[in-house]
């Protein structure tokens, strides 16, 4: 799902991934990737919570478990 | 949230003006880089932009259609008992530019005069404020003068804000009249969302100075000064996934009205991206959202009167139309009023040629 969000091919993502390494996660990602937790998930993301994240485990994490 | 309904008002005319002068997706894409520009784009919905040129005020697009409206509605400047123009891009630190604009249109000295300082929600407050000073009774006819020119608060060199700005100002005639259809507001504001959309300096907590007008490069290759607007995107959307829907749910409760009533949802033109996710979760009919980000993009308050001659003129010329309109954003601050509105004068839209 992370990946599809960010147009990666499916990277083999480890989850350890340092954000601000990753090429498409830009602040319209971020967005995008708040959207679809809404839609999704019915998760309001936090921008403050988003904004500390390091890595894509982090992200995940605002998912509060739905996502594996 | 603070919420009334205001009886025996209704709504006359609505007219809008741009500055002449147009920003293109062209002119983002010299500015970006083409991959950025038409990513931001495709995103924002922005395809172009009026803007104001140095010398081109609020208040002059106000101006334009306050006098076109005021003609075509066949109301002299005398009758009109009330002024208020809100925005937050006035000709001066002082004096109210609802002064100014009062000289400039010739009204009466018994014409109360003010400014509102609000943006996005700013339409549906001045609405609200006009409605009720004429329900009180002791005024007849007011003048809501919104609008703003936004992006000469944006640095040119911050692709979070320039490509999305444009500039406009409408006004909104109003009058008393016995037997009008209920205007239900609905109002709310969280002051802890205030330093999410800010022009740090130039004001008196931070005076301007050399320094604030330095522009340095910020997050993701952005480069502003203190003085340019900044928005935290990320914050305003959590903000209006938050807000927006409980809004519009408690003003169609507060007017006993179901979505399938309403002809036509005018929310603030944010960006198509956050109103297209926020129709889909509310479950609208895509066809009654208006839109009109495309030609003008985010003309901060200016956005909901002229969404609504882009998208309505025509039917609601000659048409009875139960509009919800919300406004929602800097603040944050927020409102929303159900409106039946009955045959409005709408001029066509205005534009303004710098001196």
């Amino acid at each position: 799902m992370f990946a599809e969000l960010l147009e990666l091919e499916d990277a083999g993502l480890s989850g350890n991934e340092k954000i601000s390494d990753l090429a498409g996660w830009d602040s319209l990602k971020i967005l995008l990737f708040m959207a679809m937790a809404d839609e999704q998930f019915g998760i309001t993301v936090s921008a403050v919570a988003l904004g500390k994240c390091q890595t894509v485990n982090d992200v995940i994490g605002l998912l509060d478990g739905k996502v594996a | 949230m603070a919420g009334c309904t205001i009886l025996d008002v209704r709504l006359a005319g609505i007219a809008g003006a741009v500055p002449d002068r147009v920003r293109s997706l062209d002119d983002d894409v010299l500015a970006f880089g083409e991959a950025d520009a038409l990513k931001i784009s495709s995103s924002t919905g922005v395809r172009q932009r009026y803007v104001a040129p140095p010398g081109v005020c609020t208040s002059d697009l106000c101006f334009a259609s306050a006098k076109r409206l005021l003609e075509d509605l066949h109301w002299t400047p005398d009758s009109i008992d009330v002024l208020i123009f809100v925005s937050q891009t006035p000709d001066y630190v002082l004096p109210a530019t609802a002064c100014c604009l009062h000289e400039r249109l010739g009204l009466a000295k018994r014409c109360a005069s003010f400014d509102v300082n609000l943006g996005c929600s700013g339409y549906v407050y001045g609405l609200w404020v006009a409605a009720s000073l004429l329900s009180a009774g002791s005024f007849s006819r007011a003048l809501l003068l919104v609008g703003d020119t936004i992006s000469r608060l944006a640095s040119p060199q911050d692709r979070s804000v320039a490509p999305l700005f444009g500039d406009a100002g409408t006004a909104t005639a109003i009058e008393r009249s016995a037997g009008a259809p209920p205007m239900c507001f609905e109002l709310g504001t969280d002051g802890s969302g205030q330093r999410h959309l800010i022009v740090p300096a130039g004001g008196f907590r931070q005076r301007h100075s050399a320094e604030t007008a330095v522009r340095v490069e910020r997050e993701g290759g952005n480069s502003r000064s203190e003085e340019d607007l900044y928005m935290n995107g990320s914050a305003i959307f959590e903000f209006t996934l938050r807000e927006v829907q409980p809004l519009v749910q408690s003003t169609l409760a507060a007017a006993n009205w179901q979505v399938e009533d309403i002809d036509a949802f005018v929310f603030h033109q944010a960006n198509q991206f956050i109103l297209n996710h926020l129709s889909k979760r509310m479950r609208l009919p895509a066809g009654k959202v208006a839109l009109a980000l495309a030609e003008f993009g985010n003309t901060s308050s200016a956005s909901i009167p002229l969404a609504m001659q882009h998208t309505l003129r025509d039917r609601a010329r000659a048409e009875t139309l139960r509009l919800l309109i919300a406004g929602f954003g800097v603040g944050f601050s927020w409102g929303a009023a159900a409106l039946t509105v009955e045959k409005l004068v709408i001029p066509e839209l205005l534009k303004v040629t710098s001196c």
